[in-house]
């Protein structure tokens, strides 16, 4: 189990024992039960405190989720304020704005939308659509040369 | 008899499903990730058309950043009123859930609102869908976003004045669950517009014209 | 759940015969039926526009049609083909077999189902009717920009193309999703996703494939409706657009189409194969593994349909390797097949001809896909006549016989009556022959440098010989149809009684009645094993071929559906009216037309119209309870 590799592989085929891909048919067969902490069980104070917080009634706390959506709040003001110094940023622009937005996406979809507190096969549904659309979307724009020499100089 | 106890203490309901996933569920999240493509298609024909437009008005000229930016965070605060609408109901408070979802509502009009200001001012200053191809793609782009943003508000209004009137039941619960679920995607979907088309996008300006273009390719 | 007066215009069916039962049916095998009917009629019109086009071709300076209605006749025979025979009868097929084949009694969403056959009708007439209305689409049924603008196409055939196309797409998301869930979340008791029959896993595959490509055509399409309709840019070259990015969008999603097309034959072959060889489909796995790879790298190879448009080396190198690895995959099943058949006690029945046939025709087919794989081979082949012949062998060769073998196999299931054995065979090999002796030339007419789309071609070109032949070939394919509808007639007419299990099937559809009752099974099965239904009639092969004991019967767990008695979800008005709305909608988006250019725009009446339905019939859909007797289960 300590292989990494060797434990996917077992987590996607071998899964309870059972051949390949048994779905599990109950509720306590599945593999993280429905309030595990979003940071794992270890980690500093802070984290422990937010775990905590999901730990409410059967399902995460108000409190929890408004810190979260603070959070974002947050991060959207960081966002305009990087915007509005974009040319000290030069060509690393982009390439941080994406990450932004790409790190709000996430936290949307694993608190809001509580992927992280749900089965893994909503997650392996959403993501199978999701990373589909980037891949085919950025080879698309490889292809049409959108990052090609002549595009970037008249941008 | 351990077994019993663990059995009695399970309250979360277990669907009647092979995956322990309600089919209303499982359908919207396949739903969802259909939409990332629909939406995608959409954001990357931006994208191959970015500094194209062969007339004005180009972004660099009309785009309202701070304006935009408010509208932004009403609709990030929605999505936050709308978690909190869900968690109110999961935890079997009426009142505050139907609050939190007129909330909703009103913030997603608010967005709508925006979106409307916008499309007029934009309008005024010469952009139509006609005028260009940013005109064209931003339009269409942003109209089906706010076309999904209308659709969200139909459907927790009619949730607020059909459902959430009596008692709750699981059933109503996860109608509301999937509700959220779909504002939520209308969100982060309005989170990767806005960073591509309104903040990275916002230098974007006159593109070079076809002629020129095709110099630059055969030159290059 | 508190409910609100709602109006309701009619009450709700209750009989279970009458046209009324039919439109208001929630039944999967009734929708399936109404699907494969509609699809065979869709097959008929098809196939008579083929015959109009071997016609002209018959001869060098035909003029039996003009250019004009030759193109639109190959443009709808292409679109028809595809969008109303192929997918639609793979659908009748889904609806069919996939509840019965994992133990469910009906899908998951019924009145979605409903939805999706009245969309996918009403979708298919309004794309039909171009025909009596200005013309029929005729850019080709990949409709390439800028031909389909309005300054190259003025008439309204491409907005009726482009619209239609839109409805039957939502009508394919509303299906795929309600088969993903269905074959998720609905399986009998004990069925593992790897215990799942191969046509069950290639549906799921196809469904998947179907919701993420969809939008994807979905959004091209809007954009061709809005440019020929609001006058936008998307492919407009005077304002900069691209002619080249609507080939991404159509190819992104015609590649993943491609395999939606094949995909299900795929599994209908898998399920016919060991059961006229008697042996279980040799390697299981690795077939069902083929089969979702496809489905996966079917994403990354659409660019080797646009190898001249010059995107560069870099480009066609990258799709060429990813082309040639997606052969793999699809090579793995056929040596799967072939590994089935070796050594098994054949029947040559006929759904077992049709499926030997298909392995034949579509070696033959991929191989000839194998070669314009390669950019400097395909420029020479690009819109030849050997395009035509490969996609014909695959297509037809392919999806085509692959169906014909689901129909003789499952028909017995279906109506409770077995096609006739004598006239099936001679169907099978006229239309063999008849199949080869059209496509086949296509390959020599196509190196030969016949372009595909001509309307004619002048003597002396050395075409007159092949296309001759092609042409006595295609009325050798329309014979061996009227030979299948005569077979169909005499089935009807005659009086026999198809046993529950004629063929000594392997998989659960085969233990219950022909033709099943409305709930399908009386007790929903316990699946132990795959193949349950072969290993519980001959439990002493279970050691031989799976390596497994058979389990000591253990007590039946009491089945958790529907409790005491069984609950049929009840009929139901609202799909069709929520079909109908949303079609009107869509329709009257044509209505929207510019007087000057500005922003003068006549009122969509006609949509409001639609939309008004739509909202009626969502609202009384939501409200309506699943069955009447029953408050929601």
């Amino acid at each position: 189990m300590a292989n990494p590799i060797a434990r996917a592989w077992r987590k996607l085929f071998y899964h309870e024992g059972d051949r390949y891909f048994l779905l599990p048919r109950t509720d306590s067969a599945l593999p993280n039960p429905p309030n595990e902490g979003p940071f794992g069980d270890a980690g500093p104070p802070v984290l422990a405190w937010l775990n905590r917080l999901t730990y409410g009634d059967r399902v995460p706390t108000p409190l929890f989720y408004t810190i979260i959506g603070i959070g974002l709040g947050v991060l959207t003001v960081i966002e305009v304020w990087f915007f509005t110094m974009r040319d000290s940023f030069g060509a690393f622009f982009v390439t941080v704005m994406l990450l932004l937005a790409l790190f709000k996406f996430v936290v949307v979809v694993a608190f809001f939308m509580h992927l992280r507190f749900d089965k893994n096969l909503l997650s392996l549904v959403f993501a199978s659509g999701f990373i589909i659309a980037i891949a085919i979307f950025v080879i698309m724009l490889v292809v049409q040369g959108q990052f090609s020499p002549d595009k970037l100089v008249a941008a | 008899m351990a077994q019993v106890a663990v059995k009695q203490e399970q309250h979360v309901h277990v669907a009647d499903t092979n995956t322990g996933i309600s089919n209303r569920k499982l359908l919207l999240w396949v739903f969802l990730a259909s939409d990332c493509l629909f939406f995608g298609s959409f954001i990357a024909t931006y994208l191959v058309y970015r500094n194209q437009s062969t007339t004005g008005p180009y972004p660099n000229e009309i785009l309202d950043i701070p304006i935009t930016s408010v509208s932004t965070f009403v609709l990030l605060m929605s999505s936050l009123a709308m978690v909190l609408a869900v968690n109110y109901a999961q935890r079997n408070s009426v009142g505050l859930a139907r609050f939190w979802i007129l909330a909703v509502a009103a913030l997603g009009t608010v967005f709508l609102l925006f979106q409307i200001y916008e499309f007029t001012t934009f309008v005024n200053e010469g952009l139509t869908i006609r005028s260009n191809l940013f005109g064209t793609t931003f339009f269409i782009l942003t109209g089906f976003h706010g076309l999904h943003v209308f659709i969200g508000v139909l459907w927790l209004l009619g949730m607020a004045f059909a459902h959430f009137k009596g008692a709750l039941t699981s059933r109503s619960v996860e109608d509301l669950e999937m509700a959220g679920l779909y504002w939520h995607f209308v969100d982060i979907v309005w989170i990767i517009i806005f960073t591509v088309i309104y903040l990275i996008g916002f230098s974007d300006g006159e593109g070079l014209s076809t002629i020129e273009h095709a110099a630059a390719v055969v030159g290059g | 759940m508190t409910t609100i007066a709602f109006p309701k215009l009619i009450s709700r069916p209750t009989s279970y015969t009458g046209l009324w039962s039919w439109i208001a049916t929630v039944d999967h095998k009734r929708i399936g039926t109404l699907y494969g009917i509609t699809a065979f009629l869709y097959f008929l019109i098809a196939g008579v526009e083929a015959l109009i086009i071997r016609g002209q071709l018959r001869e060098a300076e035909s003029d039996l049609i003009s250019p004009e209605i030759f193109n639109q006749l190959f443009t709808m025979h292409g679109t028809t083909m595809i969008f109303l025979v192929v997918m639609p009868m793979s659908a009748a097929f889904f609806n069919w077999m996939i509840p019965l084949m994992i133990g469910a009694r009906d899908v998951a969403f019924p009145r979605l189902n409903a939805f999706s056959y009245w969309a996918f009708l009403f979708g298919s007439i309004f794309l039909n009717l171009s025909f009596f209305l200005g013309g029929a689409p005729n850019a080709g049924w990949f409709g390439y920009a800028n031909l389909t603008g309005s300054v190259y196409s003025p008439g309204d055939g491409l907005t009726f193309w482009a619209l239609g196309l839109l409805i039957l797409g939502v009508a394919s998301l509303a299906a795929s999703f309600n088969f993903v869930v269905t074959i998720l979340n609905m399986r009998a008791p004990g069925m593992s996703l790897m215990r799942m029959p191969v046509f069950v896993w290639m549906s799921l595959v196809t469904s998947i494939l179907m919701a993420l490509a969809m939008p994807v055509i979905a959004v091209a399409l809007i954009q061709l409706s809005l440019d020929r309709v609001l006058d936008t840019n998307f492919f407009n070259p005077a304002a900069g657009g691209d002619p080249v990015l609507w080939q991404h969008l159509f190819w992104l999603f015609g590649h993943p189409e491609v395999y939606i097309l094949i995909l299900p034959a795929m599994g209908i072959v898998s399920e016919v194969l060991p059961v006229y060889s008697r042996k279980p489909l040799f390697g299981y796995a690795a077939v069902v593994f083929a089969g979702a790879v496809i489905g996966f790298m079917g994403w990354f190879v659409w660019s080797h349909h646009m190898f001249t448009v010059g995107l560069g080396p870099a480009a066609n190198a990258a799709f060429t390797i990813s082309t040639m690895l997606i052969a793999v995959p699809t090579g793995v099943k056929i040596f799967n097949w072939m590994g089935t058949i070796w050594g098994g006690k054949l029947r040559l029945d006929t759904a077992m001809l049709f499926s030997l046939g298909f392995i034949a025709m579509f070696i033959i087919g991929g191989l000839s896909g194998i070669t314009h794989a390669s950019p400097p081979t395909d420029a020479q082949q690009q819109d030849t006549y050997y395009i035509v012949a490969h996609f014909h062998y695959v297509l037809f060769g392919g999806s085509i016989l692959g169906l014909f073998a689901g129909g003789y196999y499952w028909w017995p299931k279906m109506t409770g009556k077995r096609l006739g054995e004598t006239l099936g065979k001679w169907h099978f090999w006229v239309m063999l022959v008849g199949f080869n002796v059209t496509f086949g030339p296509m390959h020599w007419l196509g190196l030969n440098g016949m372009p595909r789309r001509i309307s004619t071609y002048a003597e002396g070109m050395g075409w007159e010989t092949s296309n001759a032949i092609a042409t006595f070939g295609a009325m050798l394919i329309a014979v061996s149809v009227l030979i299948f509808i005569i077979n169909i007639i005499r089935t009807i007419a005659s009086k026999q009684e198809a046993e529950d299990d004629p063929w000594d099937g392997r998989t659960l559809e085969w233990s219950i009645p022909s033709p099943p009752p409305a709930y399908n099974f009386a007790r929903i099965p316990q699946v132990k094993s795959l193949d349950d239904f072969w290993y519980q009639k001959h439990p002493e092969l279970l050691h031989d071929e799976r390596g497994e004991e058979p389990e000591s019967d253990e007590p039946v767990v009491e089945e958790t559906h529907g409790g005491g008695s069984i609950h049929l979800p009840g009929m139901s008005y609202y799909p069709i009216v929520v079909a109908l709305g949303m079609v009107i909608g869509i329709v009257g988006f044509m209505e929207i037309r510019v007087d000057i250019p500005g922003t003068d725009l006549v009122f969509p009446w006609l949509s409001a119209v639609g939309i008004a339905i739509g909202m009626y019939g969502v609202m009384g859909w939501s409200l309506e309870p699943v069955s009447e007797e029953g408050g929601g289960h």
